[in-house]
């Protein structure tokens, strides 16, 4: 992992960027005025081509297309448009990996990744949080999905059943509880078009960066040195029971550091929720304490008096 | 299947899903779809630690994610309990409210236009009224929990 090489995909994407400018910028002054057709999109073709080019391609009109998505920055074009150019992205952005082959296992692969990659524009271009949130259990049912492809099936299984079943469905009781009243203004505009381009493009450029990354790393080499008095097996048939025994052997501490973790959060969490009720009112907690407790007083001596008048006519 | 192959379209899937919700995280004003683009964020890291683990046979890329999990559960009930909290103070979900805790000699944004709202409301089909009119008094019915 300590192969991958950052800094040199970074400088080069940046040096191609720099290149590309330039040779712009002569075919713009040899020709004059009329540069063809062709001589334009020559550096277009170029880019394509070269492995960083075809990143920073990807970047900019990935990026472009998930802002024309966006709530609020773009209401001239229908947002299929930004759909299209984000699906281009991407396709640039795979074209750089070696192809799967055609197998059962692949077509499941890619079929997933369709699906969760799509569901996960969906989620972040959502204006309604309801929407977005059921989104999101739709990308995590496709990376669960992904997981079993790639043999983890309880690591599959539990996201599944921890994350679309608890977590997005307290986030929709949170959501009915915080916004009751549907669609609001925040959910129609970003912070001005420019900023949210730009926050856009950073997103999809850190994936762009990791991405070429990834493609321009020898991980067949990686592969020849891992370490050969490896006797665990991944793809044992009895998955779960592996899975348990080097769950509770190696990682025996971490479970517990788990559980107590776990254990904080649940008393963090009432704690913060009892705490927060009490002072929602005002600085009203302590004063209504002592108004509580003066009523109390009244009543009891109240009681005290009729218990006294009574006995007194009997 | 080629295996180095399969490591770098997970490793590609996870930076992708990484990156789609950093933006959403950096774009979006909502509180709630900003901590749902934080949960994409572990989801693309999960992704690449499950293939690394499967390309070294190693199980300890699927300890990490059911850790991550774990500590994923834990950070969705304290956030939402926060999240609460702050809708409760601030009447809304906007994180724009809280920018007055920004750094010092920075100007306040504000909203320069706030496109209208384009879908009408929904109307939803209701049951004609049958039966014995309810009290009036409806909160004695009512639980006092």
């Amino acid at each position: 992992m300590s192969q991958l090489s950052f800094p040199p995909a970074f400088t080069s994407l940046f040096l191609f960027a720099q290149q590309t400018v330039d040779t712009t910028a002569e075919a713009v002054d040899a020709t004059g005025q009329s540069v063809s057709f062709m001589d334009r999109i020559q550096p277009l073709a170029s880019a394509v081509n070269s492995p960083n080019g075809r990143l920073l391609l990807a970047t900019i009109v990935a990026g472009f297309g998930i802002w024309m998505m966006m709530p609020g920055s773009n209401r001239k074009w229908p947002k299929i448009v930004g759909a299209f150019l984000a699906a281009a992205g991407a396709i640039l952005m795979f074209s750089l990996l070696p192809v799967l082959g055609l197998e059962f296992e692949s077509v499941m692969f890619w079929l997933l990744t369709a699906i969760t990659l799509s569901a996960g524009v969906a989620t972040i271009t959502s204006r309604s949080p309801v929407y977005c949130a059921i989104w999101f259990a739709l990308v995590l049912l496709g990376v669960g999905g992904l997981f079993l492809v790639n043999g983890a099936q309880f690591v599959g299984i539990a996201t599944v059943a921890v994350y679309a079943g608890a977590i997005v469905v307290t986030l929709l009781f949170v959501i009915m509880l915080a916004q009751p009243e549907g669609h609001s203004f925040y959910d129609r505009v970003s912070w001005g078009k420019i900023p949210s381009l730009l926050g856009c493009i950073a997103g999809v450029g850190l994936a762009a960066l990791i991405v070429g990354a990834v493609a321009a790393t020898p991980l067949a080499e990686l592969a020849s040195v891992a370490p050969q008095n490896n006797t665990q097996d991944v793809l044992v048939e009895d998955h779960v029971a592996a899975l348990g025994g080097h769950l509770f052997t190696k990682h025996l501490i971490n479970v517990e550091l788990a559980a107590t973790l776990l254990m904080a959060a649940l008393v963090g969490a009432v704690a913060m929720a009892a705490h927060g009720s009490t002072r929602q009112d005002g600085l009203g907690g302590q004063e209504a304490q002592v108004s509580d407790l003066d009523e109390l007083d009244a009543a009891k001596e109240s009681r005290a008096t009729e218990v006294a008048a009574a006995g007194g006519q009997s | 299947m080629n295996e180095v192959a399969m490591l770098q379209s997970y490793l590609t899937i996870g930076a992708i899903l990484f990156g789609l919700g950093m933006a959403g995280f950096l774009v979006r004003r909502n509180v709630i779809v900003m901590f749902i683009c934080a949960e994409m964020m572990l989801q693309g890291v999960s992704l690449s630690l499950i293939a690394w683990g499967r390309f070294h046979n190693n199980w300890d890329g699927q300890m990490f994610v059911i850790f991550i999990i774990t500590v994923a559960a834990c950070e969705a009930g304290i956030a939402l309990v926060l999240v609460l909290m702050l809708a409760q103070k601030a009447g809304n979900l906007d994180i724009a409210s809280w920018q007055n805790v920004r750094e010092e000699g920075w100007s306040p944004f504000i909203d320069k236009e706030v496109p209208e709202e384009l879908d009408p409301a929904e109307e939803w089909p209701s049951l004609t009224t049958a039966g014995v009119k309810p009290d009036k008094e409806p909160s004695r019915y009512r639980s006092k929990v």
